[in-house]
């Protein structure tokens, strides 16, 4: 496994070949890997606090041509989620994931699938989980608005506290929402 | 700044077997349960790797 670039300060991974060595894959398409990861990053850190980092995986070999883009454990590489806040306080977890694939003249890289999940809790596992309703729409021109609330989703006890959360995230380039699972 | 991890076959192999080994199902079992909305946390999580890899891999049936 090895991470390409310099900064390590993020993701500190297990090198089998060393840092710094080149990758099997594209450069090209590595490159490209990393800009839009960090452009997703840019972009959620830009409308909602948020302290994870989105990385790119890629096949390391020279007919690679898809990227897996999420947010990873620097240590087990687990695909995480990451905290939305209501009044101050981790409310929800959002999991988001693209997957992307080069066209065929590698001009562009397209995002094939995305997933984004939006489930009740504070923590990353929580066998109490409840998965919220979520409506979300996608738009080339305005991005991704994803609007949150939490009907039903905090039992009739907690109506009174039941928080009306709104939120709208811009994502480019444009998505394909995928089905959920 | 540096986001991009690359990964072996034999890498990427061997962890989609560790994952499905961690939840003790096969690749369908799962499959199935994440269809039927029944997959815990852990489970999902699980799976998601497991969909990210055969992805890479070039397997994916989705």
């Amino acid at each position: 496994m090895k991470q390409s670039g310099v900064s390590t300060t993020f993701l500190v991974v297990t090198a089998i070949d060393g840092p710094g060595v080149s990758s099997g894959a594209p450069d090209d398409l590595v490159n490209r890997a990393e800009d839009f990861a960090d452009d997703v990053t840019r972009t959620i850190a830009a409308d909602v606090p948020f302290e994870d980092r989105f990385s790119a995986a890629v096949l390391d070999e020279a007919t690679a041509d898809r990227i897996v883009v999420v947010i990873r454990d620097p240590g087990t590489l687990e695909e995480l989620s990451f905290p939305l806040y209501v009044c101050g306080k981790v409310r929800l977890r959002m999991f988001m994931k693209f997957e992307c694939q080069w066209d065929s003249e590698h001009t562009f890289l397209a995002v094939e699938k995305s997933w984004i999940f939006v489930r009740l809790g504070d923590r990353e596992k929580d066998d109490g989980h409840k998965l919220i309703p979520c409506r979300i729409w996608a738009s080339v021109q305005l991005g991704i608005v994803v609007l949150l609330w939490s009907a039903g989703a905090w039992g009739a006890d907690h109506r009174r506290r039941r928080p009306r959360l709104g939120h709208r995230i811009q994502l480019r380039p444009p998505v394909e929402i995928g089905a959920t699972p | 700044m540096a986001t991009a991890i690359s990964m072996s076959r034999e890498e990427l192999l061997e962890r989609r077997k560790a994952l499905l080994e961690s939840v003790g199902m096969t690749y369908d079992e799962l499959r199935d349960r994440a269809l039927a909305y029944t997959l815990r946390p852990d489970e999902r999580a699980a799976y998601e790797a497991i969909r990210s890899i055969d992805y890479l891999l070039g397997s994916d049936s989705h």
